[in-house]
């Protein structure tokens, strides 16, 4: 059985289950919204909250242990980022908020240089939020705040070096004020969980509950290629490998960074139940997804090493290339395969364009 | 312009001998031939050939997926670039008497899927990337000498992808994209925050830049794409929005043949229908019909440029390809459509027409 949609003229075999008192598209939209993207956001605004909450006092009573609280909120934060970070459609997309949230990929190190030229420099326009977030968005998000952090001569935060802390708190603030703004505009009535939620002839975004689907879909995808092709292969492809590639190699904050990415995805798939959205026949297929991402997080809970002592050990190896396997997996069923069983095509040109 | 009897003419009687009957005789009946590249049902790519009622004529086979394609003014040989960050492109002789010729990117460069012949036919210029240097390059490459790779010369930009001649054969206008990428980060974009595409109007015989027009600062993640041109040197580009595509933008405009740039007037919920984003561009000889494709948003607009009136809506699922033919416009899909026929083949985002 399959159901018809019509939009602006256009008809589109969506191969969705058949019943319409189970679960529809727009119920998948709206879970997805209220129970998946609203609490990630919520739980990452209050990761960096407690980060600024944690780096504050460091900045005011230097110590070990106020340093270890502040290293260990900033693993905290970024995990919460793992797990929000692929919700790009929207506000995340404008003011460069992805960007000065996390810079990355920093190829040949030049967001780097420019973190170290501050803190060498004591650039002043660093040590305020509102002065870091209009500066290059190099120096004022996780990337600046790793090397900050933990990066050369760091241990100096624990006995007073008062610009770096204040660089820190004013990055932190910056991030938090970018989560608040993310968090608004993903609550607001008129917003984009409106537009998302209510698809019309003249929405700008969503013409009907094929293109509900699609981006849902691509969500998945779409994460799944960044987590891949941005933060697993950078390091597990080189020869020997080579940790330095990986996102926050200082801060030993790798892989709990990727069991955020892999909890936000599986929070998104749990959340859309795409499952009980398509035809039985094809279900096996959309299931996939789910067994693929939970095999990736049972791996990546016992991993959980500076990928520097990963990067030496074979055995660790192996399960970090296994995650890659499962997180490739995902990235070609919800790039490629559920899209074509649930009739959205293969997207050819549609979801990898060019 | 070439049509199919002067291709007939200079590709020989071999050609359509070398054909299977029912293609010859496609080819027989055709006014116009295409060329696009494609992915089969079982994961391969190819180029195909085509004729203006979207009849197959013939498929020729290539290592990995293409994107653009150029005919040679012999029509007979085609070149298909690989699809960025391809490293080859793929010289075709249609009546198959060698085997593909495999021109391999140079150390340090990429391909970008575009490109085009001289006039004359003796050099082929392909868009390239220099990641190391974040640096748009036009690689240069010698017809008469296997295609061995004579040179470059600088776009002027960063990410160049279309480039399209002018009608005197000697300028071509460069679309620089703006978006650095390297290989170690396959299709990740490194600059979006500060991304500044352009258009370049490059003198092709020395590589000189004799224009170089960037859009209104507020709209520099609008990269500019994809380009068309007018028998009077008018050209046309096509941009796809990297930043928040909840606010339209304008997605198309012309550059004038001394490089004035002026987006097109349209109704912004135009603009919006497109999703942000247009694969392929096209028009007509005299500029009063334009195409633009946009394939996230399943839609192809037909649009008269002097009043931005939308003169034809088509809804088709995955419509990328585009071509202009006198007020014809031919369309192909990721979904199997050409011309309006289907066929079991995914078309990739370009169509390019024998003899243009």
């Amino acid at each position: 059985m399959r159901k018809f949609v019509l939009g602006l003229g256009a008809s589109v075999l969506l191969a969705t289950n058949a019943f319409a008192s189970e679960w529809t598209i727009p119920d998948a939209v709206d879970a997805t919204i209220t129970d998946a993207i609203i609490p990630m956001l919520i739980e990452y605004e209050g990761a960096t909250e407690d980060a600024v909450n944690i780096i504050a006092p460091l900045c005011e009573a230097p110590s070990e242990e106020n340093l270890a609280a502040a290293r260990a909120s900033f693993k905290n934060a970024a995990k919460a980022w793992g797990a929000a970070e692929f919700i790009r459609i929207g506000p995340l997309s404008a003011e460069n908020r992805l960007e000065r949230t996390l810079y990355w990929p920093d190829r040949k190190g030049r967001g780097l240089r420019q973190v170290q030229a501050a803190i060498a420099t004591e650039q002043e326009e660093v040590t305020t939020s509102e002065s870091v977030g209009g500066q290059s968005v190099a120096v004022q998000g996780f990337l600046a705040l790793d090397f900050i952090l933990f990066g050369t001569d760091s241990d100096a935060l624990a006995t007073g070096s008062p610009h770096r802390c204040s660089y820190a708190l004013a990055v932190t603030q910056n991030l938090n004020s970018i989560a608040n703004e993310l968090l608004a505009d993903w609550t607001a009535g008129d917003g984009i969980a409106s537009l998302w939620r209510n698809p019309s002839a003249d929405n700008p975004l969503f013409r009907d509950d094929t293109e509900q689907l699609r981006t849902l879909v691509k969500l998945i995808g779409d994460g799944a290629e960044v987590v891949l092709v941005q933060r697993l292969d950078p390091f597990l492809n080189t020869d020997p490998v080579n940790h330095k590639r990986a996102l926050y190699w200082r801060s030993g904050a790798t892989i709990a960074a990727l069991q955020g990415n892999v909890a936000g995805l599986q929070r998104i798939s749990d959340a859309a139940r795409l499952p009980d959205l398509i035809r039985e026949d094809r279900r096996r297929i959309v299931q996939g997804i789910d067994f693929e991402l939970l095999q990736a997080a049972r791996v990546l809970d016992g991993l959980d090493r500076p990928v520097e002592e990963i990067a030496v050990d074979e055995e660790a190896l192996g399960r970090a290339r296994y995650v890659r396997i499962a997180v490739n997996s995902v990235f070609n069923l919800a790039g490629t395969q559920v899209p074509a069983a649930f009739g959205l095509t293969a997207g050819f040109s549609t979801l990898d364009g060019d | 312009m070439m049509n199919r009897r002067s291709f007939l003419a200079a590709a020989g009687s071999g050609f359509a001998a070398s054909l299977v009957p029912s293609a010859a005789d496609a080819f027989e009946r055709a006014d116009a031939i295409f060329a696009t590249a494609y992915r089969d049902e079982d994961g391969g790519y190819g180029i195909a050939t085509l004729t203006d009622a979207g009849r197959l004529i013939d498929r020729y086979q290539l290592p990995e997926r293409g994107h653009d394609i150029f005919w040679h003014a012999s029509g007979e040989m085609l070149v298909a670039f690989a699809r960025r960050p391809g490293t080859f492109a793929a010289v075709i002789d249609v009546k198959r008497r060698k085997k593909p010729l495999i021109i391999q990117a140079a150390e340090g460069r990429h391909f970008y899927g575009h490109g085009c012949f001289d006039p004359a036919g003796k050099l082929l210029y392909a868009t390239e990337n220099d990641f190391e240097n974040a640096r748009g390059v036009i690689g240069i490459y010698d017809v008469t000498n296997a295609f061995r790779r004579i040179g470059e010369f600088d776009t002027g930009g960063i990410g160049p992808h279309d480039m399209v001649p002018f009608p005197d054969g000697y300028h071509a206008l460069i679309a620089n994209g703006g978006i650095e990428t390297h290989p170690d980060y396959p299709r990740a974009k490194l600059n979006i925050s500060t991304m500044r595409p352009n258009l370049t109007i490059i003198d092709l015989r020395d590589g000189r830049i004799v224009a170089l027009n960037q859009l209104a600062p507020e709209m520099h993640k609008l990269s500019i794409r994809h380009l068309a041109m007018q028998a009077d040197g008018t050209g046309w580009f096509a941009c796809q929005n990297q930043g928040d595509i909840v606010m339209p933008q304008p997605l198309a405009g012309k550059i004038s043949p001394d490089g004035e740039i002026k987006l097109m007037e349209t109704a912004m919920s135009t603009w919006a229908s497109l999703r942000g984003y247009i694969g392929a561009i096209a028009c007509t000889k005299d500029g009063s019909r334009i195409a633009v494709t946009s394939p996230r948003a399943a839609v192809a607009l037909e649009i008269d440029p002097r009043h931005g009136r939308v003169l034809k809506t088509h809804h088709l699922e995955d419509v990328c390809g585009v071509i202009a033919r006198d007020n014809q416009i031919t369309l192909s899909s990721g979904t199997g459509f050409f011309a309006g026929k289907r066929h079991q083949i995914s078309f990739d985002n370009h169509i390019t027409r024998l003899g243009i």
